[in-house]
Order: structure tokens, then C-alpha cells, then sequence
């Protein structure tokens, strides 16, 4: 009996220092992986802003274009 | 023999513990979720459209979204302009889950989404496992953006109506066709330089796909005021791979 004890206390041993590593894997994962989800999280708020950014986009082109169309007209009307 | 069951039990507990690809916060990843989208009109709800990773929804009243994540999911989360929801673990509400979907309604008519017609993020984590994966997909308001567009992009050819969805690596080439001349609208950090041509205007679009997610405009040179073309364009960094141990 003793000998079996022998034999299995390294087994033991090594099984707790893997089962203890795994944790430690495993908590330093999930911090990094909470950590990834923060910033999913923030893309919400860059998306607005990017959004917002192409609808100023939108009318400044826009206007841009009847502008440019309008100085053609007066080039063309005093030539 | 007691000691042995007692070991047996405690080695099958100590599966290592193995972590996914390293995730990285500023990577753009590949939308690639399989959706299938049912419209409500009126008082019906229409067949369901299958969407691959990416694409365009007419504009309706409300719309069902049935989401099959590439693993098991234990939080969904849907982003627009206006809305930021995520599921309460749909594992343990047996109404979110069906066989191998999650379902969920995103309500639209009258909604502040409806008003500023941006796209949608449906986003799919496995929080244990550090999986995720996720699905983008724009509204089409014909009463807004109207001038049709032929798309070439990733490959595949498809044509819309007013709004549209590219999703391709950025950095490689995409394209955009018109029955007219158009130009584009600049927002910093999503700049579009028509490499096919030297013109302001042009009927004819090739362009480098910028990174991450663009809203683009295309202005009829005719018409700037009543045809436009609006553009999700999403450049992606990475496709996700899966099952790696």
C-alpha cells in the first residue's frame, strides 16, 4: 500500500501543478478576452461617429456639385 | 481501489485548458455569421432571406433574425447607431434557443434607427472558449438613397438598388458601376480614390477597399440632391478560423 502511495504522490504532484497552470491560463485568457470584449463594445461609439462623418460628407458634396454647376452656368453666361 | 477511482476522477478533471487564436482588439475580423431574415409588413412576416456574412434588408417594420453561431453562443449582441443589446444568456432561456439558432427581433419602423438608416452588428461570443464571430447587415430606404449601382466586389457581381454591401480584405481592389457619372463623398479615414480614372466624375469606380467599416456616398453629378448611392463598405483584416485546439 505504501508502495502505491509512493508511486502515485509525484503523479499527485504533477496533476495538481497542471490543474493549477490551467487556472492561470485560463484566468489570464479571460482577462484578455474581456478586455477584447470592451472594445467590441466601444465600436459603437465609433460607428456613430463615422456615421455622423458621412452625413456631413453627404451634404458637402452635395453641395459642393450645385456650386460647381452654378460657376460653370456664370463662366459660361459671360462668355 | 478507492484511491484509483479517486485519481481516475481527478485526472479526467484536469483537461488542460486550451485558449483560441489570440484575439486582437484593433483586428478587423471577416463578418461571416449565417442569418437567415424574416421582414414584418403590416401585420405578416415574410419568408426568411438567407444572409452570409453581410448584406441589405429592405426597409420594414420590424425584423426577425435568426442567428447560427459557428459554435455554441453564450452571449449575442446586436449594435447600430441607436441600439446596444445583448441576449441574457440564451443557454439557460430556452426561448432564445432552437435547434442550432438563436432567434431575436430588432423593432424598426418609427425607431431612431429608422430615421438615420445605419447598419447593423450582429455579434455572436462564446465567452468560455473565446469564440465570436459576427454578421453586419444595412437597411435599403428607396425614398432616400435611390441611384442603382452595379457592385464587383470580392468576386461576385450583384446589383442594388440604393444602398449596398461590400465586405472584401482591405487593401484589394473593389469596384462600383453607374448608369451615370458620380463622385464620391470624402470622410477621413475612408477616403475612396477612383484608380480607373483621373475624372472627378465617373460612371465607373475601382478602388483600394479601405479597413474596417466605411459609410460611403456616391453623388449623381446630374442629380446631387435626388440620386445617391449609399455604400457599406467593410475591409476586414483576418478571416476567423475556427477548431484550432
Amino acid at each position: 500500500m505504501s508502495m502505491i502511495i509512493n508511486m502515485l504522490g509525484p503523479l499527485v504532484f504533477w496533476l495538481l501543478e497542471k490543474w493549477m497552470t490551467n487556472q492561470e491560463k485560463k484566468k489570464e485568457f479571460q482577462e484578455s478576452y474581456f478586455a477584447f470584449l470592451d472594445a467590441v463594445e466601444k465600436s459603437g461609439s465609433t460607428k456613430v461617429a463615422n456615421h455622423i462623418a458621412a452625413k456631413k460628407s453627404l451634404k458637402a458634396e452635395q453641395l459642393r456639385i450645385l456650386k460647381e454647376k452654378e460657376e460653370l452656368k456664370k463662366q459660361q453666361g459671360g462668355e | 481501489m478507492r484511491l484509483i477511482c479517486v485519481l481516475f476522477l481527478f485526472i479526467s478533471s484536469c483537461t488542460s485548458y486550451e485558449t483560441s487564436p489570440v484575439m486582437d482588439e484593433e483586428m478587423k475580423y471577416e463578418r461571416d455569421i449565417t442569418m437567415h431574415v424574416s421582414m414584418l409588413n403590416g401585420n405578416s412576416w415574410t419568408q426568411y432571406y438567407l444572409i452570409n456574412g453581410s448584406g441589405v434588408m429592405p426597409k420594414a417594420d420590424a425584423y426577425k433574425i435568426k442567428v447560427y453561431p459557428p459554435g455554441k453562443a453564450d452571449m449575442i449582441t446586436v449594435t447600430s447607431c441607436h441600439v446596444n443589446k445583448r441576449t441574457p444568456n440564451p443557454e439557460k432561456k430556452s426561448k432564445w434557443f432552437k435547434k442550432g439558432y438563436y432567434e431575436f427581433e430588432v423593432p424598426f419602423k418609427n425607431t431612431v434607427d429608422a430615421e438615420n438608416l445605419c447598419s447593423f452588428d450582429i455579434g455572436v461570443f462564446e465567452k468560455d472558449k473565446g469564440r465570436h464571430a459576427w454578421g453586419l447587415i444595412a437597411i435599403s430606404d428607396a425614398s432616400r438613397y435611390n441611384m442603382p449601382a452595379t457592385m464587383k466586389c470580392n468576386g461576385t457581381r450583384k446589383r442594388y438598388n440604393g444602398t449596398s454591401v461590400c465586405q472584401a480584405k482591405e487593401g484589394l481592389i473593389q469596384g462600383y458601376e453607374f448608369k451615370e457619372k458620380v463622385s464620391v463623398a470624402k470622410v477621413v479615414g475612408c477616403e475612396i480614390a477612383n484608380i480607373s480614372s483621373d475624372q472627378k466624375y465617373s460612371a465607373t469606380w475601382r478602388f483600394v477597399m479601405p479597413r474596417g467599416e466605411c459609410e460611403v456616398f456616391f453623388v449623381s453629378y446630374d442629380d446631387p440632391i435626388g440620386k445617391v448611392h449609399q455604400a457599406f463598405l467593410y475591409g476586414y483584416g483576418k478571416m476567423p478560423i475556427r477548431g484550432l485546439k
